[in-house]
């Protein structure tokens, strides 16, 4: 029965995270430790595999229509997998404490900043290609050290950064985000694995949902307009940190 | 514009060839799992194993493509983040 649940909570992890870009760690993480007390750090293994599961789908779909920015996409995810690698190296020492407490600060400060009218005009403007890639670089660095700390996709940070810093609009850096987050999970992903942080078969059972998922939400994704996906996303983020913060205290 | 396509195409379909191998190696294992039999976990590792090496054989496709369309700076981030893995394994073991 338990895992008709994971696969149940892959579903909806691969479903939100593919339509919104986040990869889906947002609902594994808490779910996994919240609902099946699993410990924090199995948790967190666990969530990064899955987001790779997310990404490979909602990547497929998205490079055939041709909405994510492959060249970006590669680009950010040099220097997230970098952050990745040096993320899932420390996580065994830095207490989780601090890394809730600090990370809902982040996220509703990136919930914040989603909801402004100056930014809220730069979604379905004409885009060429993104601006300030140096800055987009640096960032996607921590974003991928706070994915293999945290177990999230790292989108939280990479479609803020991606709409504000580097003007790409939201479709297109949800798209390119859902794209390059599985390269950063993924060798974060390893390090767990063979540190042995992964439960085999709930892994695989929320492997099994998040597939299904992530190809609803990459469908449904064309249908749902800009301002509906900006509001959900701002929702999930407020969410999330509320979350975050409750388990850091 | 068409090479772009093309390039989005086919690492779409590489992609999509892995992510069914996957999940076929994910319902057989536990379909094993739920039959009580004990080499699903080598079943359900291998799934796993197959999904988290999914993004590299991605990333390895567009090297190579991007490569035969003299894309370099774009091969050359590719192999960057395969570098990248290849240090997380070595690492980690």
């Amino acid at each position: 029965m338990e895992l008709a649940y994971l696969v149940i909570t892959g579903l909806l992890a691969g479903f939100v995270g593919s339509l919104f870009g986040l990869g889906g760690g947002i609902i594994i993480v808490p779910a996994l430790t919240l609902i099946f007390n699993v410990p924090v750090t199995i948790a967190v293994g666990t969530s990064l595999v899955s987001i790779v599961a997310v990404s490979t789908v909602a990547a497929i779909d998205y490079l055939k229509s041709g909405r994510a920015d492959l060249e970006l996409g590669i680009t950010l995810a040099a220097a997230a997998s970098l952050g990745a690698v040096t993320g899932g190296l420390l996580a065994e020492h830095i207490p989780a404490r601090i890394i809730y407490v600090f990370f809902s600060i982040i996220l509703l400060i990136a919930a914040v900043n989603m909801t402004q009218p100056k930014r809220i005009m730069l979604i379905d403007r004409k885009y060429d290609s993104a601006s300030h890639t140096a800055v987009g670089w640096g960032m996607s660095l921590v974003a991928g050290n706070i994915s293999g700390i945290l177990g999230v996709g790292g989108g939280i940070i990479q479609i803020p950064m991606m709409r504000a810093v580097m003007k790409v609009p939201f479709k297109i850096a949800t798209a390119t985000s859902s794209y390059m987050i599985g390269i950063t999970a993924a060798p974060a992903a390893v390090i767990y694995m063979l540190r042995g942080d992964i439960d085999t078969f709930k892994s695989a059972a929320i492997i099994l949902g998040t597939f299904a998922g992530s190809r609803m939400g990459a469908a449904l994704s064309y249908r749902i307009t800009s301002l509906l996906l900006r509001l959900l996303f701002v929702l999930i983020m407020i969410f999330t940190a509320y979350k975050m913060l409750v388990k850091g205290l | 514009m068409k090479d772009n396509d093309t390039v989005h195409l086919r690492i779409a379909q590489t992609l999509r060839v892995l992510e069914y191998s996957a999940l076929g190696l994910i319902l057989l294992s536990l379909g094993l799992y739920l039959s009580n039999i004990d080499r699903a976990v080598i079943g359900a590792k291998a799934g796993i194993g197959l999904v988290v090496f999914t993004p590299v054989t991605g990333v390895l496709a567009a090297a190579i493509i991007s490569f035969l369309n003299k894309r370099y700076r774009y091969m050359a981030l590719s192999l960057l983040i395969l570098l990248i893995f290849i240090v997380a394994v070595v690492v980690s073991v």
